[in-house]
C-alpha cells in the first residue's frame, strides 16, 4: 500500500471523498516527507504547518458530515511564491519582499481553497520568476539545477513532498523544471488561467499553470484555476471545457507533427535519438507521426520574444527599482537596466511579431492536431548558478498557445528526459486527452531516487 | 530616430545601447550588463529587419489570443 504522500491529486480526493483517507493524515505524511528531504531539497520558502493542519482538521470535519468543498476537498498543494497568499508570506525570492505578507490571495489560491485544497507552503521561485537562481535543487540529483522559475514547486512534486503545485511561465519556466525534474508541466493558453495576484514579469508573455505527476491531476487542477476574471485585464471569456472528463475519455491515438526543425536539430544528442524514440513508439500505438515545418516568422521568435520580455520587466519594476537597484540579483538587474534602453518602437514591431507568429503557427494545426518536440534542450544542466536553457518553451510562452511537458524516460546518467505537446489556442481539453493517450502508450512513471 | 537605429548593424547597437547606459545608469553599470546589451543587439537586429507590413498590426496591448 502506498504511503500517502505517493499518492497522486487525484487519487487522494478520490480517497479523501470516500473516507478511505484522512486529510490530516495526509498533511502529516507530506510534512513528515519535507522534514526528510527538505535539507538537501530547499523547495520551501514557507511550510505553514500550523495553517495546514488546521485546515486539515477543518476539511477532515466537513468530509465526515458528508459535506466537502469541491474537487480537491482536502488536497494538499504547493504555491510558487510569486503568488499572494492572504497571511502567509510571499517574498517573490526578493531580498526586497522579505517579510512581505500579502492581504488577499492571487485568484488562483483562492480558487484552489475554495475547491477544498489545502495549501501547505510556498515554493521556491527564482528572483521574481526570472533567472537568478534560489537554493532549489534537483532530487535526481543534487549536483544539477532543478530549472526554473517554479523551481521549488517541481523539485517538490518530483520528491513526494506534494502531489501538486503552481507555477508560473514567461519563457519557459513550467516546463523546463518540469522536464528536468520528471513531472508533468502545463503552461496554459495565455489568458486562460487569471493572473491576477501574481508578481508580473511580463504582461505581454506570463502564464499561470500547474505541475503534477500525471496528465488527470493536470486536469483536475487546471479545472479548478481556469476562468474569467474581471480583475486580470488579459483573462479570456472563452467557455471552460471539462477537462477531467475528457481525461477519462481519451481513447484515441492523436495525429501529431514531429517538429526536428529548430528542436531537434539543437538538441542535446541523447535527447534526439530519445525523442524520435518517443515518436515511434507513439506512431506504433497507432498515433499518426509526421514531420512538420515550422513557419518562415519563426526564425524571430527568440529576438521578439526578449526584446517583449526585457521591456515589459524593466516596466514592470521600474519605481521598485528606483529605490532598491542594489537589492536585485544580476541578472534580474541587468534584464531591467537593458530592457529601459530599448526604443519603443522596436517593442511594438516584436508584438507585430508575436501576432504574426501566432497566426502562422495556429495554421499548423491544420494539418495536424498537436505540435511533438523536446521539453528542453536537453536533461537539467550539472550547474547550479543556472536554471537552464529556456529556448524550447519561449515559442509556445511567445504564442500563448498551451503546451504540456511529458516526463517519458531517463538518459544514461539517470536524469529525467521530456517532450512537449503544444495545441492550439484554448484546446487544453483535447490537448490533455491525447497527452493522457500518450501518458498511457509511454508508461512511463519516474521517482527520483532520494531518501533522507 | 527610429528610422535611422532600424538600419544599425548589430555592433553598432551594441556601440549605441551601452552609450545609453553609460548615460542612464553610469560607466560601472553600463559595463557589468555588456553581455546582455550584446544579446539585445542581436535580437534588436533580427527585429528590425523582420519585414512587417503595413497589416501586421497588434490588436490591443496584453491580450493574448
Amino acid at each position: 500500500m502506498a504511503e500517502p504522500y505517493e499518492l497522486t491529486a487525484s487519487e487522494s480526493a478520490r480517497r479523501i471523498r470516500q473516507r478511505e483517507l484522512s486529510p490530516v493524515v495526509l498533511v502529516e505524511s507530506l510534512l513528515h516527507r519535507i522534514d526528510r528531504l527538505e535539507p538537501q531539497v530547499q523547495a520551501w520558502v514557507t511550510i505553514d504547518r500550523a495553517g495546514a493542519l488546521a485546515t486539515a482538521r477543518q476539511l477532515e470535519e466537513e468530509v465526515q458530515r458528508g459535506s466537502t468543498r469541491g474537487p480537491l476537498h482536502g488536497v494538499p498543494i504547493g504555491v510558487k511564491d510569486i503568488y499572494y497568499t492572504a497571511g502567509l508570506k510571499t517574498t517573490g525570492g526578493s531580498r526586497i519582499y522579505t517579510d512581505f505578507v500579502p492581504s488577499y490571495d492571487a485568484t488562483a489560491v483562492a480558487r484552489l481553497k475554495q475547491a477544498g485544497a489545502i495549501i501547505l507552503g510556498k515554493t521556491v521561485t527564482t528572483e521574481f520568476a526570472t533567472a537568478d537562481p534560489g537554493p532549489t535543487r534537483n532530487p535526481w540529483n543534487l549536483a544539477h539545477t532543478p530549472g526554473g522559475s517554479s523551481s521549488g514547486s517541481a523539485a517538490g512534486v518530483a520528491a513526494r513532498m506534494i502531489p501538486a503545485a503552481l507555477g508560473s511561465q514567461t519563457g519557459g519556466s513550467i516546463q523546463r523544471p518540469a522536464a528536468y525534474c520528471g513531472v508533468f508541466g502545463l503552461k496554459p493558453t495565455h489568458g486562460r488561467v487569471s493572473a491576477y495576484g501574481v508578481f508580473p514579469v511580463s504582461w505581454c508573455l506570463d502564464h499561470i499553470g500547474p505541475l503534477a505527476r500525471s496528465v488527470a491531476d493536470i486536469a483536475l487542477v487546471l479545472q479548478v484555476l481556469a476562468g474569467h476574471d474581471p480583475r486580470d485585464p488579459a483573462s479570456s471569456h472563452a467557455p471552460v471545457p471539462d477537462y477531467v472528463q475528457a481525461v477519462q475519455r481519451a481513447d484515441r491515438p492523436p495525429r501529431v507533427g514531429l517538429v526536428r526543425q529548430f528542436f531537434l536539430e539543437r538538441a542535446d544528442p541523447e535527447l534526439r535519438q530519445h525523442t524520435e524514440g518517443v515518436a515511434h513508439r507513439l506512431a506504433q500505438a497507432g498515433a499518426s507521426v509526421e514531420e512538420i515545418k515550422l513557419p518562415d516568422s519563426f526564425r524571430a521568435v527568440l529576438s521578439a520574444h526578449r526584446v517583449i520580455m526585457q521591456v515589459e520587466a524593466a516596466a514592470v519594476h521600474a519605481q521598485l527599482f528606483r529605490t532598491h537597484a542594489d537589492l536585485y540579483r544580476p541578472r534580474l538587474r541587468a534584464t531591467i537596466e537593458t530592457g529601459s534602453l530599448i526604443p519603443g518602437v522596436y517593442y511594438l514591431q516584436a508584438q507585430q511579431i508575436q501576432r504574426l507568429v501566432q497566426q502562422d503557427m495556429a495554421g499548423l494545426f491544420q494539418h495536424v492536431e498537436y505540435l511533438l518536440m523536446p521539453a528542453a534542450p536537453g536533461p537539467a544542466p550539472r550547474d547550479l548558478t543556472t536554471t537552464g536553457d529556456p529556448s524550447f518553451n519561449s515559442p509556445s510562452s511567445f504564442v500563448g498557445f498551451p503546451s504540456l511537458t511529458i516526463p517519458s524516460g531517463l538518459n544514461a546518467a539517470g536524469l529525467p528526459l521530456a517532450v512537449q505537446l503544444m495545441g492550439p489556442a484554448f484546446a487544453e481539453d483535447r490537448l490533455l486527452a491525447a497527452a493522457r493517450w500518450c501518458e498511457a502508450t509511454l508508461d512511463v512513471t519516474l521517482m527520483p531516487p532520494i531518501d533522507g | 530616430m527610429a528610422e535611422a537605429a532600424s538600419l544599425l548593424t548589430k555592433e553598432q547597437w551594441v556601440a549605441r545601447l551601452h552609450a545609453w547606459a553609460v548615460e542612464r545608469w553610469g560607466q560601472a553599470r553600463a559595463d557589468a550588463i555588456r553581455p546582455d546589451i550584446e544579446a539585445t543587439a542581436r535580437a534588436l537586429v533580427q527585429v528590425a529587419e523582420y519585414p512587417l507590413e503595413m497589416e501586421h498590426v497588434p490588436g490591443f496591448l496584453g491580450k493574448g489570443v
